[in-house]
């Protein structure tokens, strides 16, 4: 049963799904990519991917940095999953550090966008269901707002201040260590 | 510009806000009614006490009194287990507790579990083994008040998912984490992780009135498996009227079981089957064995 459910998994790691943008742009992607976002897992396990998976929350440019992500950390995954193959119910992969660093470059290289595409991205990884993805993006917004004032918070991402100045005025003095 | 979010995304970043600066929580509440808000929301505080996954620590500490990360490790679930260091298998472990030894700290975020060991004599931690849930489908929790087992070289936690429990597996010599699943029907939390009169892994579950013991063995196809070994009548060998609380604990080394009735609590010799009711009263939560004393002045000759 168990080398039946390997062999099973093997010929789903080949098979190619269509995702299509909100601008139609087409991509073939492996099924192993494709169902690092749980989203497109439950069509798949649905059956309803003939013909391409429209995703018009979308567009073309965020939906190819999107499937670079999945590639990369699904590679990762694959080729753990190989070296791991003869536990038979192994369902948690040993990472060793080198393959570690690598994932995390990668992350780093990844998160070099404008805040724009950053916010795009966060959309995406969330509609998608991609939780590698959210965690990344949304700790990257965190980290960029560690250690600023409020007013450089809301010049980064565009924010209107709608507190009143006495709202404010009372907020600041009730926390006047949080400013000194 | 960037698009707007909806609230719960937004809820999301403020979530990975560091816990320990609440400077950045104080500020963050300052730039507008929405994001004040949200920091302002029960939910929202309960969230942020929860763990979520965090990046990863990037250097170990050393110390045994510094694990390393406190800050991040505080959103972690953990359990971790003392070991003796010494190499020779001469040890039997029953006073050894002034000896070298180890520290096993294992941890989670939501889909990865961490391990680094603490070693007396090097006097720091080691690097930390890492290894992630794939695919990424559930919560992994570990609850720090439950019992590991050693079986062989490695040590076996517990780990609790939303819809079932699985045992993490570390082999202390290869530094190797792995998964077990348990048999299908017993995905259960109400499980003992015990081990076997050969020193195999094992575990035992109450079913009604029967305690089912199962241990890993060789099946087959050369696999690892799980075969039910045993199974022990509870409504026969304890007394007729008692009725069980389902929970038990076992003490390895002596193959003991710990049922808790509602009469007590009664201990079952595994190899003799005899049983004893060790305490009258019900109101146990948990049973921690111990296999020797610390005392020093008692056992060391040199300070006679």
């Amino acid at each position: 049963m168990a080398s039946a459910g390997s062999g099973d998994e093997k010929a789903a790691a080949a098979a190619m799904i269509t995702l299509i943008s909100s601008d139609n742009e087409k991509f073939e992607v492996t099924e192993a990519t494709a169902t690092l976002s749980q989203t497109i897992r439950h069509m798949i396990e649905d059956g309803c991917t003939d013909g391409g998976v429209p995703l018009p929350n979308v567009t073309s440019k965020i939906l190819a940095r999107v499937i670079e992500y999945c590639k990369k950390h699904a590679t990762a995954a694959a080729g753990e999953e190989g070296s791991s193959s003869s536990f038979s119910d192994a369902a948690f992969l040993e990472v060793d550090r080198a393959f570690l660093e690598e994932l995390e470059e990668f992350d780093d290289a990844f998160l070099e966008v404008d805040r724009a595409t950053l916010f795009d991205l966060i959309l995406a990884a969330n509609y998608l269901d991609i939780k590698g993805l959210l965690n990344l993006t949304c700790q990257k917004v965190a980290d960029s707002v560690k250690g600023k004032t409020p007013e450089q918070i809301r010049e980064m991402y565009n924010i209107v201040n709608d507190l009143t100045p006495e709202e404010e005025a009372e907020i600041r003095r009730e926390t006047q260590w949080a400013f000194e | 510009m960037p698009p707007p979010l909806m609230d719960e995304l937004v809820e999301e970043f403020l979530l990975r806000l560091p816990p320990e600066d609440p400077v950045s929580l104080i500020r963050a509440s300052l730039v507008c009614k929405r994001w004040r808000r949200i920091l302002a929301d029960r939910g929202f505080r309960r969230r942020f006490l929860e763990p979520v996954p965090r990046a990863p620590p990037n250097s170990p500490d050393s110390g045994l009194h510094s694990p390393p990360q406190d800050s991040e490790r505080s959103r972690l679930t953990w359990n971790a287990a003392v070991l003796c260091a010494s190499s020779s298998s001469d040890c039997i472990h029953l006073d050894c507790r002034r000896g070298p030894f180890l520290v096993v700290l294992m941890s989670t975020s939501i889909h990865e579990v961490f391990v680094e060991v603490y070693s007396s004599e090097a006097g720091t931690w080691s690097r930390r083994v890492h290894a992630v849930q794939y695919p990424p489908y559930d919560r992994v929790c570990l609850l720090p008040a439950e019992p590991n087992t050693l079986a062989g070289s490695a040590l076996h936690f517990k780990v609790h998912m939303s819809m079932s429990t699985g045992i993490i597996k570390y082999n202390v010599g290869t530094r190797r984490i792995d998964y077990l699943n348990l048999p299908s029907d017993c995905y259960s939390s109400r499980l003992q992780l015990t081990t076997t009169e050969h020193g195999g892994l094992g575990f035992a579950k109450l079913e009604g009135s029967r305690l089912h013991l199962w241990s890993r063995e060789d099946g087959p196809d050369g696999h690892l498996g799980w075969a039910q070994s045993r199974v022990i009548q509870l409504d026969k060998v304890l007394p007729a009227s008692t009725c069980l609380i389902p929970m038990a604990g076992f003490v390895h080394g002596i193959a003991a079981f710990f049922i808790r009735t509602h009469d007590g609590l009664f201990s079952i010799d595994l190899k003799s089957g005899q049983v004893k009711k060790v305490y009258e009263n019900s109101r146990i939560a948990d049973v921690i064995p111990y296999m020797s004393f610390y005392t020093p002045a008692a056992l060391d000759p040199r300070s006679e």
